[in-house]
């Protein structure tokens, strides 16, 4: 069977070699045990369903919050050959959608966003159909302890049993486990075969400065950049920053730099993505919108010119760095100032406590009718999509809210909403400060990050932090420049377009992840 | 480029209309008013031409504008051409906005760009021998279409390449250098991964607003050099097919003229449709500006159809509140856009047959 599997690994895949994790995952998958596997980001962790839905055969369903990773996929996986393969969100129009719904039993590999599964006559039309496999992707989000709560997530237990009780994947990249604890309980599968495999990256170095204005952090990028030629992302927490940055890195560097946010139109975006990883460009300012879903293999260094608001998601954002295993560096900058920023990103996902007298008394003048649609509610409330959704789902949970239908708003309801938002207030703080102790801790930065996840942290073989024995001032990468395209007019620009030999994407750049 | 094209529209605005007016011209508002003024102001040409306009930027224009005193407001919020502005505005070549024709195709440019860049890079990674990349291009409707051409060309692949590459490079060596430039930059194919509208815009020390009118102006021009030379360009011809004039006429006005081609009366259709009597007047207004056989006879006799055209030209105006004080009230607001729409479409046409 090993070498059916790897047999088959090469024929649609083209790799020669499961990454670690992978097989005994995909083993227990194909001989129908549930599976709740913890693998970091970066080690192909979507292997691990892609070539089990086409084994199996039937239908295998992937549950995906984060709609652009699930569009960068399917987008990636029709690159590479396999297409039947497709995607259902909101975000779809509605005639693409119709289309693929009436077509819905070709494809073998669907990604669905939690919130449309929910939809009844999706979920019968799936019924209908043989699912074999149910991925629960980022599974963390079904825990209130992880780090991206996501409401929808937890009612996947009753589509599981709507659908027939399939084979159950639950993957997530960072879980503790407490997280992990949860998972299986809220998904009602406490036999689930746990493969969890270690998080610490044994060739990244870890480092923190601190600056005393954001004007002393860009100057301390251009100086570590003087020195280190290879692509590079330095992450930003606002879009202004981003552009500006990028602005100043340009002037003051021989680099190729571009800045990416969700405020650029779709095609530069596209555009962008595709120079980095083309080698185009060696230098990206982006916010956290950049990068899911894009598997670029020597990015040898990740700066953040802002502070991620917790741990698990500053772990996944330098898990980008050094996939090809080779060598790499984090580097975080940060001012005295600077918990502020994911404080105001933490006030944007949860609504106030004082704004719930106001919330309350708007739903009560509405109920005993309906309810608007949700855009006008945000509207009406003047409350961010994350906001309203905790609001609802809490409304849904105690039935006061079925359908559309607002009914009769129990007293107490009020005060125990109250209470949630305390919980998850005082939760998120604790992330963040959990994130600023890290920033300030003395001892090993390496152990200090990773022992939340593993009882064991691994020996890197780097240097391995600033606490340690890695000093930034010394790291002197130097890969290949970026590719220089030789054509100086538009006569030449339009040759090199249509008749140039394929000589600018090194192979391994389009490996699918 | 940019610049041109607000002061072409300032000028023939004459101080009658605000920012506010070139703002919806440009980003296309559906609107009867928009509309009506993009025809009675001869600018229907670049009606929609720039989607993406932001707001903000053109404020930050208009107020450069005015500080080097290329315009100025009247009335708070009129602006106007000064001498200086009009100086500079005829030192621009006349090839600078030649080839916008919004009014008629703003609604099929954007997936005609989708269909050439996707078709490019298809064509171009094909000759280089690459299958396996990620389309540039989005949009499924494209990618859809691009698949069709690719599965019916499948053997004549390399000749279909060869020629997109020819085509291309005829047009763009008769087309304005600069913009040349910025198109043959932007492409994908072939292994290079084309620019930013950011990128070209430092490359080039251009404005955004330059870049992205400049791109616009050359992919106007390709698509109608291809719709009309099927034989010099059957590439570009191709990416152009099925995408019709818009008779920029909206799905709800369409369905009121169809009740009045049926000889329904208005108050019948605000029964009916369950419509305010102002909407149901703007789409009359909005097809007697489209339709240039709508027969109009059932609202305005063709006298006065005539007597508010010269009216309107002797006061040279297309306001309506200067042509109704003239009139002392004599016809009221609808009737005046009625008939100003009807006489525009007539000279359109007459202009349109000599």
């Amino acid at each position: 069977m090993i070498n059916d599997l790897k047999q088959s690994l090469k024929d649609h895949f083209g790799f020669s070699d499961f990454r670690e994790g992978q097989e005994s995952i995909i083993k227990d998958v194909m001989s129908g045990k549930d599976v709740l596997g913890i693998l970091p980001t970066g080690t192909g962790k979507s292997l691990c369903y892609q070539l089990p839905a086409i084994l199996l055969g039937g239908t295998t369903i992937v549950v995906s919050p984060l709609i652009s990773l699930m569009i960068d996929q399917v987008k990636q996986l029709k690159a590479s050959g396999y297409k039947s393969v497709t995607a259902l969100n909101s975000f779809m129009e509605r005639e693409e959608r119709t289309r693929v719904v009436k077509n819905l039993n070709r494809y073998s590999l669907i990604y669905i966003s939690p919130e449309m599964l929910q939809n009844d006559w999706l979920q019968n039309k799936l019924r209908q159909m043989s699912v074999k496999l149910f991925v629960i992707d980022e599974a963390h989000c079904i825990s209130q302890w992880g780090h991206e709560f996501r409401t929808d997530y937890l009612k996947l237990h009753q589509t599981i049993e709507v659908l027939g009780q399939p084979t159950v994947l639950a993957l997530s990249a960072t879980a503790t486990p407490d997280v992990q604890k949860d998972i299986m309980e809220k998904l009602k599968r406490p036999d689930m075969n746990r493969r969890i495999y270690p998080m610490d990256k044994q060739n990244i170095s870890l480092a923190v400065e601190e600056c005393h204005t954001p004007e002393d952090k860009i100057n301390r990028i251009i100086n570590v950049l003087k020195e280190n030629h290879a692509p590079t992302m330095i992450y930003f927490s606002s879009r202004q920053w981003a552009e500006r940055a990028s602005i100043e890195l340009k002037e003051n560097l021989n680099h190729e730099v571009a800045f990416y946010h969700g405020g650029m139109d779709q095609t530069d975006r596209m555009l962008v993505q595709q120079q980095f990883m083309n080698n185009q460009l060696d230098v990206i300012c982006c916010t956290s919108a950049f990068g899911m879903g894009v598997d670029k293999r020597n990015i040898r260094l990740i700066i953040h010119f802002h502070l991620p608001s917790q741990l698990e998601s500053f772990i996944q954002e330098i898990g980008r760095a050094g996939r090809d295993g080779k060598a790499s560096a984090s580097l975080v900058l940060f001012t005295n100032r600077d918990h502020h920023l994911p404080q105001m990103l933490i006030q944007s996902e949860l609504p106030e406590q004082q704004d719930l007298g106001r919330i309350f008394s708007y739903l009560q003048f509405k109920q005993g009718g309906a309810l608007p649609e949700d855009e006008t509610v945000m509207e009406d409330l003047q409350l961010s999509e994350s906001q309203w959704n905790f609001i609802k789902y809490q409304l849904e949970e105690s039935s006061v809210l079925v359908g559309q239908e607002l009914r009769f708003i129990p007293d107490f309801l009020q005060e125990k909403m109250n209470r949630l938002l305390e919980e998850r207030w005082l939760y998120k703080q604790g992330k963040l400060t959990e994130m600023l102790q890290w920033i300030h801790h003395t001892g090993c930065r390496r152990k200090k990050l990773y022992q939340p996840f593993q009882e064991m942290i691994r020996e890197p073989y780097v240097p391995c932090c600033d606490a340690c024995d890695f000093k930034v001032n010394d790291l002197s990468f130097n890969e290949e420049k970026p590719n220089q395209i030789d054509a100086s007019t538009w006569k030449e620009r339009l040759q090199l377009i249509f008749q140039q030999e394929d000589s600018y994407e090194p192979k391994d750049s389009s490996r699918i992840d | 480029m940019f610049t041109c094209l607000v002061l072409t529209c300032v000028e023939r605005l004459k101080g009658e209309r605000t920012i506010s007016g070139i703002y919806n011209l440009l980003t296309g508002k559906r609107s009867s008013q928009t509309m009506q003024d993009a025809k009675g102001y001869e600018l229907d040409s670049y009606f929609g031409i720039f989607p993406e306009l932001k707001r903000e930027h053109l404020d930050r224009w208009v107020t450069f504008y005015l500080q080097e005193g290329l315009i100025f407001l009247q009335h708070q919020d009129f602006p106007h051409l000064s001498a200086k502005g009009k100086e500079q505005l005829d030192a621009y070549p006349v090839s600078f906005l030649a080839h916008f024709k919004g009014m008629t195709w703003h609604e099929v440019i954007p997936s005609f760009i989708q269909r050439l860049n996707l078709l490019i890079q298809t064509a171009a990674n094909w000759k280089v021998g690459r299958t396996s990349y990620v389309p540039i291009v989005e949009d499924t409707l494209s990618q859809r279409w691009v698949k069709t051409v690719f599965t019916k060309f499948h053997s004549k692949m390399e000749k279909l390449s060869d020629s997109l590459y020819k085509e291309i490079d005829s047009l763009l060596s008769e087309h304005i250098e600069i913009e040349a430039e910025l198109f043959s930059h932007r492409l994908t194919g072939g292994g290079v991964i084309g620019m930013t509208l950011d990128q070209l815009k430092d490359k080039y020390e251009l404005s955004q607003e330059d870049v992205y009118i400049s791109l616009a102006h050359t992919y106007y021009f390709f698509f109608q050099q291809a719709k009309e030379k099927p034989g010099d360009f059957p590439v570009l011809h191709l990416c152009t097919r099925g995408l019709d004039p818009a008779y920029l006429i909206t799905q709800s006005a369409r369905r009121t003229y169809h009740y009045i081609q049926q000889g329904l009366s208005m108050e019948e259709i605000i029964t009916i449709r369950r419509l305010k009597k102002s909407t149901i007047q703007d789409h009359i207004v909005e097809a007697a500006l489209i339709v240039p056989q709508f027969n109009i006879d059932g609202f305005l006799q063709r006298s006065q159809v005539e007597e508010i055209n010269q009216m309107a030209q002797s006061l040279d105006t297309k306001r309506l509140k200067q042509i109704h004080q003239a009139f002392e009230g004599r016809y009221d607001y609808f009737e005046l856009r009625l008939a100003l729409a009807s006489g525009q479409a007539q000279e359109k046409e007459r202009n349109g047959s000599s």
